[in-house]
């Protein structure tokens, strides 16, 4: 990208500045000043002020909608384009993430792959982390943060004795917790929201915010919430080691189960929509495996401990 | 060498690929009317280039500038479903007249040209500063980052706009 020139880097620093809402009125000044020093500064200064014009003619909430929407759109078209080149890369959510790929890695919260956690955080509210999950826990003076940069976690808040908000911050947008309890799960390029208790605002980048009821389910994505249906409290109970099953196809339930255990878990397509209803313990799979194959016509294959693979009977 | 481009051998180009232009666009577009459309707008777009060159390879050339034609088109059409989308939603009494749906529309196009390109944090934060006019401090608690971190993306952001307007 070619480099502006110094006249026009100068203006952009004093149009950030006072754009702040924090400037003070020497800022204002001195900015006034340099602007009468040269007729090139103001000539810059104007060009800026232009494109800043732009955005007050439109009503914000239309216009953030219409934009938001119509970079979904895009977003989507280019995403069916990549699949066709890069496959699997876009189906792994590798391309398109903006976090550094590192970030997880170093995050003070983390869970490995069929850990589990519980949390007790500073105000006495509950934090739970699913299997392979990070994040960062930021408290300060004005807010209660989460960073969450993988994986799953199921939170119950305290009332704050200083009336702080209570957030979760994703790659796909922000969570303002109403008093609550509710649980936020990675999806490929998405976040799914459950509402068990009280409500939460979501707010996805480049779109609107929108309060979430107990009793409801909704996948956040860039630019979007889209409805899933009712909260079921059963997906929750994997704070207690548990996975319940209701009617759930075979696939489904294999990478549920898969989650919690290094490997390869997979079936054969002829017994994919098999239904799967029971409880069934996160902590010991191959136990977990061994009670289907006693209900239902299947065979648990080993080829090895990390490569499993369920067939007919 | 390349020549400047004189309406004669505009008129040479016209009528020896047009057929060829249309054919091309008609693949790309579902709408006949609207291939015919970009096709036309093709050629009026070199006329009023006065600075335009006569082509060594004319349907490259031709080809090129009705790619450019065509991502507008989409552009636009995708900005323009998801803005009837935005109007569908509202109270009857608040749905703004034609004329300034019209205004608005045109406001949005060159928005969305402005912001194209850019991250979509970057985007966000700019947006929360310029359209809804929040401060930094509050764009910082929203998005969960910085103060400075708001500062650099504005940096980035009004940078990024000034090329695509002035550049």
């Amino acid at each position: 990208m070619s480099a502006l020139d110094e006249t026009v880097q100068q203006a952009i620093a004093w149009r950030v500045r006072l754009a702040s809402g924090t400037a003070t009125a020497q800022e204002w000044r001195l900015c006034a000043d340099w602007r009468a020093a040269d007729p090139q500064h103001e000539q810059a200064w104007q060009r800026l002020e232009h494109l800043g014009q732009q955005f007050a003619g439109v009503s914000a909430p239309l216009a953030r909608q219409a934009l938001a929407g119509a970079q979904v759109d895009r977003q989507r078209r280019r995403a069916l384009k990549q699949l066709g080149l890069f496959g699997s890369l876009v189906a792994a959510g590798v391309l398109g993430q903006h976090l550094q790929p590192w970030q997880p890695l170093l995050a003070q919260q983390r869970t490995g792959t069929g850990e589990r956690r519980r949390l007790q955080l500073a105000d006495g509210g509950t934090l739970h982390l699913n299997s392979d999950t990070a994040l960062d826990i930021h408290y300060s003076n004005e807010r209660r943060l989460l960073q969450l940069y993988q994986g799953e976690i199921l939170v119950q808040t305290a009332a704050d004795p200083l009336g702080r908000p209570f957030l979760v911050s994703t790659e796909q947008g922000q969570l303002r917790a109403l008093g609550t309890r509710f649980q936020v799960r990675q999806q490929a390029d998405a976040y799914e929201l459950t509402v068990y208790q009280g409500a939460v605002e979501a707010w996805p980048v480049g779109s609107v915010a929108q309060r979430i009821e107990a009793g409801q389910r909704v996948r956040m994505s860039a630019g979007a919430l889209h409805a899933l249906g009712a909260a079921d409290v059963d997906r929750g109970r994997w704070v207690d080691g548990l996975l319940v099953a209701h009617d759930m196809p075979l696939a489904e339930f294999l990478a549920e189960l898969g989650r919690q255990r290094p490997g390869v878990l997979r079936c054969a397509p002829e017994v994919a929509g098999l239904r799967i209803s029971g409880v069934f313990p996160l902590d010991d799979s191959d136990r977990a495996l061994a009670m289907l194959t006693r209900t239902l016509p299947l065979r648990v294959v080993y080829r090895t401990r990390y490569w499993v693979s369920l067939q007919a009977a | 060498m390349a020549q400047p481009l004189p309406g004669d051998s505009l008129a040479t180009l016209y009528r020896g690929h047009h057929g060829w232009l249309l054919g091309w666009l008609r693949q790309r577009l579902a709408c006949p009317q609207q291939a015919a459309d970009l096709a036309q707008d093709t050629f009026v777009r070199l006329l009023v280039q006065r600075d335009a060159q006569a082509p060594r390879e004319p349907r490259a050339f031709l080809a090129t500038v009705a790619r450019g034609l065509l991502i507008d088109h989409y552009r636009r059409a995708s900005l323009e479903r998801a803005y009837l989308d935005a109007l569908a939603q509202l109270p009857e009494p608040e749905v703004p007249s034609p004329e300034s749906q019209a205004l608005v529309m045109e406001t949005l196009v060159a928005i969305d040209r402005l912001l194209d390109g850019l991250k979509p944090v970057v985007r966000e934060a700019f947006l929360l500063s310029q359209l809804d006019g929040l401060t930094y401090p509050q764009i910082a608690e929203r998005l969960g980052l910085s103060v400075s971190s708001i500062q650099q993306y504005m940096t980035q952001a009004f940078a990024h706009c000034y090329r695509v307007a002035y550049a």
